[in-house]
């Protein structure tokens, strides 16, 4: 495995051998290892289909590995059980490409939705929040970078995409994460606010000394705000480095620019789909 | 491309249409052949239409005027059929909507109390409510009692499609945002789900309001009360023009339960 670049204590992220195959046949990710410190703002690179968010999924089990390990701060996610999961991905935050905010809810709904796992039973069922949820959810939503209160009681599906992505943020934010998994979170984006919310998640991981995995396809993004990049071609590790070693000549193995047409990424690719 | 595969192109395309065109006349001449052994199995016959005149022209002179005298007793089983149609309505949610959400596929990893669970509803909703209506009339003896249950069979069967349809439409990404904050099943349903397929609930809530609204008109005819009771009396002693004022009753009834839900439905998609 190659060097860790800001190492701030054990690594919070470890993977062995870590195979997730589809309909057992069709392999997404095949035998990674690698291990992701305290602190460290990861970005999973390469094109669409290679097994990035399949990848970031078996983090968090919303996707159960077909055989490996997956360790997060300790605990071996494949033992755990269901009370456990739910309690771990209550300290994993994620964000995604497509928002996934709950469209006929308000904002502050949406946002206050982190905090379903230490809900009461009663108060699911009545749809009723606490006081201190609002303060937090508000806190969370300031910090998102949306201070127009009269957004808060707005239904989620009238906001436009950069606002969607911030009440996302703001949700994962109340969970109070100790890691933040990011699924493409700026590809529906357009060029201005994707610097805008990259800038606000890397601001918010290095204040609150979040880890960040985050799968992006756009190099320049990739090398600008991340302090690790893992490249992944068909599946498998391609690169894993500091950005500034990422060499033209490995871009170009990772994307196949200039060897076969990708043969074998066909496959990846509807697997890949078949997760999202 | 020289010619000569030019050529052979061609040839294959137009064969090709060739084909097309005689599946489609192979097609036409099925349905004309089911369809003509179906009028022929049947005795549907048009000439019988226009030797048979005298006798429609009868019935619609013993039909007109309609006798407008048997309105005041008409209330009693008019209010009779709005309740069985908004019992067999309303009751069936309490079972769809559970049931919906034991079968619904993308959140059901649990597949064989799905498949037994769609299967049941499959059973009830094949039953048309009038030949659960006849069956349980031989069960619980005549009256309204047997007409609601009729409904509420019917209508669970039917609902429950609707209601797992639904759940299963729901973007899978907003059940993943939810089960990604640690939330637990009942959770994500109340928050992932419900929300995102109440307006379809409702909109299917009121169609089935209609729907077995009209159903509860008919019911009467084997004896599971109503309006429907009613006129088959009025039929069965050849008293048409009372017939006539019994259909007016309840083609008015439909009409307005309609409109009422018409207006429902715009309020709440």
């Amino acid at each position: 495995m190659s060097e860790q670049i800001q190492v701030s204590g054990a690594p919070i992220i470890v993977v062995n051998d870590l195979t997730k195959s589809y309909d057992g046949k069709i392999n997404a990710i095949m035998e990674i290892s690698l291990s992701i410190a305290k602190g460290e703002f990861t970005v999973l690179f390469g094109p669409s289909g290679v097994g990035k968010s399949t990848l970031l999924r078996c983090l968090n089990c919303l996707v159960e590995p077909t055989s490996g390990d997956v360790i997060v701060d300790g605990q071996q996610v494949g033992d755990m059980s269901n009370k456990e999961l739910l309690a771990l991905r209550s300290d994993v935050g994620m964000i995604f490409q497509e928002f996934n905010l709950i469209n006929r809810m308000s904002v502050l709904v949406n946002v206050m939705c982190g905090r379903l796992h230490d809900m009461s039973f009663f108060r699911a069922l009545t749809y009723t929040f606490s006081r201190e949820d609002h303060e937090v959810a508000i806190h969370a939503l300031r910090r998102a970078g949306l201070h127009d209160t009269e957004l808060y009681t707005r239904r989620a599906d009238t906001l436009s995409g950069g606002q969607k992505q911030r009440v996302s943020i703001a949700r994962m934010l109340v969970q109070e994460p100790k890691i933040i998994l990011a699924d493409e979170p700026v590809a529906s984006l357009d060029v201005k606010m994707q610097h805008t919310i990259m800038q606000l998640v890397r601001d918010i991981a290095a204040r609150d000394g979040i880890t960040v995995v985050m799968s992006l396809h756009q190099l320049e993004l990739a090398k600008q705000y991340a302090s690790r990049i893992i490249g992944l071609s068909e599946g498998v590790v391609a690169f894993d480095g500091p950005p500034q070693s990422l060499s033209n000549d490995v871009i170009n193995r990772i994307f196949k620019i200039v060897d076969d047409k990708g043969v074998g990424s066909q496959d990846n690719e509807s697997a890949d789909a078949g997760n999202e | 491309m020289n010619n000569a595969t030019l050529d052979a192109e061609i040839d294959s395309l137009i064969k090709l249409r060739q084909r097309v065109l005689l599946n489609w006349l192979f097609i036409l001449t099925v349905i004309l052949a089911v369809g003509g052994y179906a009028a022929w199995f049947t005795g549907f016959d048009i000439p019988e239409l226009v030797t048979g005149w005298p006798h429609i022209w009868n019935l619609l002179k013993r039909m007109f005027p309609p006798d407008f005298s048997i309105v005041p007793i008409l209330y009693g089983p008019l209010i009779e059929t709005l309740q069985m149609a908004l019992l067999g309505t309303t009751i069936p949610i309490f079972f769809a909507v559970p049931l919906a959400w034991l079968t619904a596929v993308n959140i059901r990893e649990d597949h064989v109390l799905g498949n037994i669970v769609r299967l049941f509803l499959h059973v009830l909703r094949t039953i048309p409510e009038l030949l659960w209506a006849m069956l349980l009339v031989s069960a619980v003896g005549l009256g309204t009692f047997p007409g609601t249950l009729a409904l509420i069979l019917h209508t669970t069967g039917s609902m429950g499609k609707f209601f797992y349809e639904a759940i299963e439409a729901i973007d899978p990404g907003v059940i993943e945002a939810m089960e990604a904050t640690g939330a637990n099943q009942f959770k994500v349903l109340m928050f992932g789900i419900i929300p995102t397929v109440l307006p379809i609930y409702m909109s299917v809530v009121l169609l089935y309001w209609e729907f077995n609204t009209r159903a509860a008109t008919i019911l009467g005819l084997v004896g599971a009360g109503g309006i429907g009771l009613t006129l088959t009396h009025a039929i069965q002693a050849f008293e048409y023009d009372e017939a006539v004022t019994c259909l007016i009753a309840i083609v008015l009834i439909l009409t307005v339960i309609d409109r009422i839900s018409n207006y429902l439905r715009s309020k709440v998609i």
